[in-house]
């Protein structure tokens, strides 16, 4: 929490500064609270001061545009909102538009809500809406937005009058509430707002319409949100907020305990049992939608063959590495999309562990012997270099191969990733994709038939064209059902083909103070819209 | 006077040279460093012509010379360029990070100064007893001790176990508290301030006072052993004025010298103890930008850190130069 002096700022109470305590209004500093418009639930004891950390540096920037990352927009869904919204869960959920339907194939409908108020004043108009999506997908709008990849198929927008527009796309574009619900999609920014200040100005201050706006923020560091007293829905719940980044575990987990903060993400398993055994604080967690899989790079051998593709999966215990490793936080997974998305298949069972299968299987790949190298980065994926170490040990306990774990820093991992990629270098490591999109066709677009690094995509065979034409047929089939049983087939040709090591689905573990009720999201969005003090 | 001046005239040149050398080494190895910033910058699902389009927004597609160029001539004008990660001025990053950093810097010397002189110069007058041999087990502990490891201990028993300060943070610069106490009479934010800064204090200043420490007691000692005090005190010479006119401030010049040095470094903030203390400092900073390869943010920074080193060192001279009549300040 910043310090802003008993004075400076409404409902500021002296917690953060205050010695060895943990209950605001013990200190003395709690009576020049006076012009504390709405301190009624300090009064009743309730929580009124919200202090959450992150487990990254914080937001980057505080335009939504140019970062398309989670905790930049854990940050900024307090201030800006989209057209839709997901709930905690993952359903739809209206918010600057009230309606939204399909007129005709290529052109689809949002009613906006009327008489939203801008937090520097003025209403939403479809102008914004026009405006702000052509910010995301034309380059030559302002800026060249990271967004790209997130708002699919829309060619543009028009408007039909004040509070209606259409995105008009080529086809029947199925992605749309897709991309109008991701927070990491369509958010809607002012018009006037943004032409009117610099870039500079747009990357540190906000003028959105959302429950909370920002009164303090510097990069990478914090961000204090003041509630917005013209909000068109719920009245925000909390006198203030505050979020910061902390990337040292130790120190999150400490703030917790000492009762300076409210919520902390990425809380170690080691730690949960320290987090559980104090009465007032509790450790929840959710099935994240960031799917951890072992790339194998198909341009080379082995990889290429998909016997010992398989083979691989059939040599890792996920099962027992999730619950002794990872402290059971986390689910085998089965196919390339998650349990929570559009187009998954229950009926698909994963890889049994079978390492007697797994070293036939590599016989008949004409590879017995091969020395293989596991590669990761570390630091993006929870527990990644015990669970990396684990799987890198059941796959050197085939008989028939040997696999050492090559533990690279972050830069030189995401280098090696990227543009150099050479799988000289390293041609098998374990990524986590997290997208909060919920449709498995995202999923195949982005990290199977993808020509990049190796991807299943990279090399031509009836399979990739197989999958490739599955989701393209998806994306133009109107019923959801026969959509949903087009992405259930992908899935299971990809599953067959083993297109990737398949490992897990990362947990999100929080610590939270129980006098903050929060829910933690499948998206790993951690915002206060819709959250609150606890009874 | 005029000494002084050319004294300082000739060092501030060196100097610049110093700094100019830190530039063009950075530079260097940003050349020479195989990551691709604009690959870092974008999202994991861009496509290659998002990532040339940011390379070409970044004027990394300019001929390297014409980089560094106009690279050094932004640093003369006092423009350190714009931060890849958060398109903001580099300039406004490290100057919000600098006073952070600068605090706790001061104060882990002031804490090691006040604590170390004090001990050493007793432990050398009372040597062989208990108290010289506990004040030495001490020290031994406090240069053996790594900070982290101290840093982590100290917040979970003062802090989390019997929450007595907070366990990190700094929601308020002295500056500011200052202020809140001039123009509002708010001691909040004072004591704030110092609640927060004490543990990050401890955590950094320990092992400068225990090395301080052993370097006061030791020159004490051996300035103690010298002919010319059995002299003075054969004369009759009261011990404290012996003690602080004489032996002190003979042995004073190597304990100078390395606080000089210390704060130099400091001034490049710590890692650890920023990292354990989410104290938004230059350590932080750097390790942020290094992890993203952030070049504008480290360039400007370690030339932060090059001049830095450079005023110290100057000061430094001076300062032994006036303590000790036999270093010229030539």
């Amino acid at each position: 929490m910043r310090y802003v002096g008993g004075t400076a700022a409404a409902g500021t109470a002296f917690l953060a500064g205050c010695v060895g305590s943990d209950s605001e209004g013990d200190d003395g500093t709690e009576g020049e609270n006076g012009d504390d418009d709405d301190g009624g639930n300090e009064d009743q004891g309730l929580l009124s001061e919200v202090e959450i950390i992150l487990s990254s540096a914080g937001a980057d920037t505080v335009d939504p545009h140019q970062s398309a990352g989670i905790p930049p927009s854990s940050v900024t869904t307090n201030s800006y909102e989209g057209l839709l919204a997901r709930g905690p869960t993952g359903e739809i959920e209206p918010r600057l538009a009230t309606d939204w339907y399909r007129v005709e194939p290529g052109q689809y409908r949002f009613e906006l809500r009327e008489g939203v108020q801008w937090h520097e004043g003025g209403e939403l108009t479809a102008e914004d809406v026009q405006y702000s999506i052509r910010r995301i997908i034309d380059d030559d709008v302002d800026i060249t937005s990271d967004r790209q990849g997130h708002v699919i198929g829309i060619e543009d927008v028009e408007i039909v009058d004040e509070y209606t527009v259409d995105l008009v796309s080529d086809g029947l574009n199925t992605a749309i509430e897709t991309s109008t619900a991701s927070y990491l999609g369509v958010v809607i920014l002012n018009k006037e707002w943004v032409e009117g200040n610099d870039l500079e100005t747009v990357n540190t201050e906000m003028n959105g319409t959302g429950p909370y706006k920002l009164v303090d923020f510097v990069e990478e560091d914090y961000a204090v949100f003041e509630p917005f007293d013209e909000y068109w829905g719920d009245p925000p719940e909390f006198d203030e907020v505050t979020y910061t980044g902390v990337t040292e575990s130790a120190t999150r987990v400490n703030q917790l305990l000492a009762g300076e903060v409210h919520l902390i993400e990425t809380l170690p398993p080691a730690d949960v049992g320290r987090v559980r055994e104090e009465s007032d604080l509790s450790v929840t967690s959710r099935p994240s939608s960031r799917v951890v899989h072992g790339v194998m790079d198909i341009t080379v051998e082995p990889w290429d063959s998909k016997e010992f593709r398989q083979a691989m999966n059939y040599a890792v215990n996920n099962e027992e590495y999730i619950e002794n490793v990872m402290q059971g936080f986390g689910t085998v997974s089965t196919q390339p999309a998650l349990p929570e998305m559009f187009g998954y298949n229950p009926d698909l069972d994963p890889y049994p562990y079978d390492p007697e299968r797994a070293a036939e299987l590599v016989e008949e790949s004409g590879h017995a012997g091969i020395e293989l190298e596991f590669s990761f980065g570390v630091g993006r994926m929870l527990l990644d270099t015990e669970f990396v170490t684990a799987v890198a040990g059941y796959i050197d306990d085939l008989p028939n191969v040997s696999c050492e774990v090559n533990e690279l820093d972050l830069t030189t991992f995401g280098t090696l990733w990227n543009d150099q990629h050479d799988p000289d270098e390293m041609d098998f490591f374990a990524v986590g994709y997290g997208h909060p999109s919920y449709d498995a066709s995202q999923t195949f677009q982005a990290i199977v038939l993808d020509d990049r690094v190796g991807r299943f995509g990279k090399v031509e065979s009836e399979e990739k064209d197989e999958i490739q034409s599955l989701i393209d047929q998806a994306a133009n089939t109107e019923d959801p059902d026969d959509r949903e049983a087009l992405l259930q087939e992908a899935n299971t040709i990809a599953r067959e083909e083993a297109v990737w090591l398949f490992l897990h689905q990362q947990e999100s573990v929080y610590g939270i103070n129980e006098a903050f009720d929060w829910e933690p999201r499948n998206d790993e969005l951690m915002t206060t819209v819709g959250s609150g003090p606890a009874e | 006077m005029k000494e002084v001046l050319t004294f300082l005239a000739r060092r501030s040149i060196q100097g610049i040279f110093v700094v100019w050398g830190v530039i063009t080494t950075v530079f260097l190895f940003r050349v020479i460093s195989p990551t691709n910033p604009a690959q870092l910058m974008a999202p994991d699902d861009a496509s290659p012509e998002l990532v040339r389009q940011i390379e070409e927004d970044l004027g990394l597609t300019e001929p390297i010379f014409v980089q560094y160029v106009n690279y050094v001539i932004g640093v003369v004008q006092g423009d350190l360029g714009f931060s890849y990660m958060t398109n903001t001025p580099v300039l406004r990053r490290i100057l919000h990070a600098l006073p952070g950093t600068l605090e706790l810097a001061v104060a882990a010397l002031l804490f090691a100064v006040i604590v170390s002189i004090p001990l050493g110069i007793f432990s050398a007058m009372y040597r062989g007893t208990k108290i010289d041999s506990t004040s030495n087990l001490v020290s031994l502990g406090g240069v053996s001790t790594p900070n982290f490891w101290l840093a982590i201990m100290m917040v979970l028993f003062i802090s989390v176990q019997f929450g007595l300060l907070p366990t990190s943070g700094r929601p308020i610069g002295l500056g500011e508290a200052t202020g809140l106490l001039v123009f509002q009479g708010d001691f909040g934010g004072l004591s704030s301030w110092v609640a927060h800064m004490i543990l990050p204090t401890i955590a950094l200043g320990t092992y400068f006072m225990a090395l301080l420490f052993r370097l006061t007691r030791n020159g004490v000692l051996e300035e103690m052993g010298k002919e010319y005090i059995l002299a003075a005190r054969g004369k009759g010479l009261p011990e404290p004025l012996l003690m602080y006119r004489y032996v002190l401030r003979n042995s004073l010049t190597p304990v100078v010298t390395v606080t000089g040095l210390q704060l130099g470094g400091l001034i490049g903030g710590s890692v650890v103890v920023e990292s354990v203390f989410a104290w938004p400092g230059l350590g932080t900073l750097f390790i942020r930008s290094l992890n993203v390869s952030d070049w504008p943010m480290m360039q400007g920074i370690l030339i932060l850190v090059g001049a830095g080193y450079v005023l110290t060192n100057i000061a430094v001279d001076f300062v032994n130069a006036k303590l000790n009549p036999q270093v010229d300040l030539a």
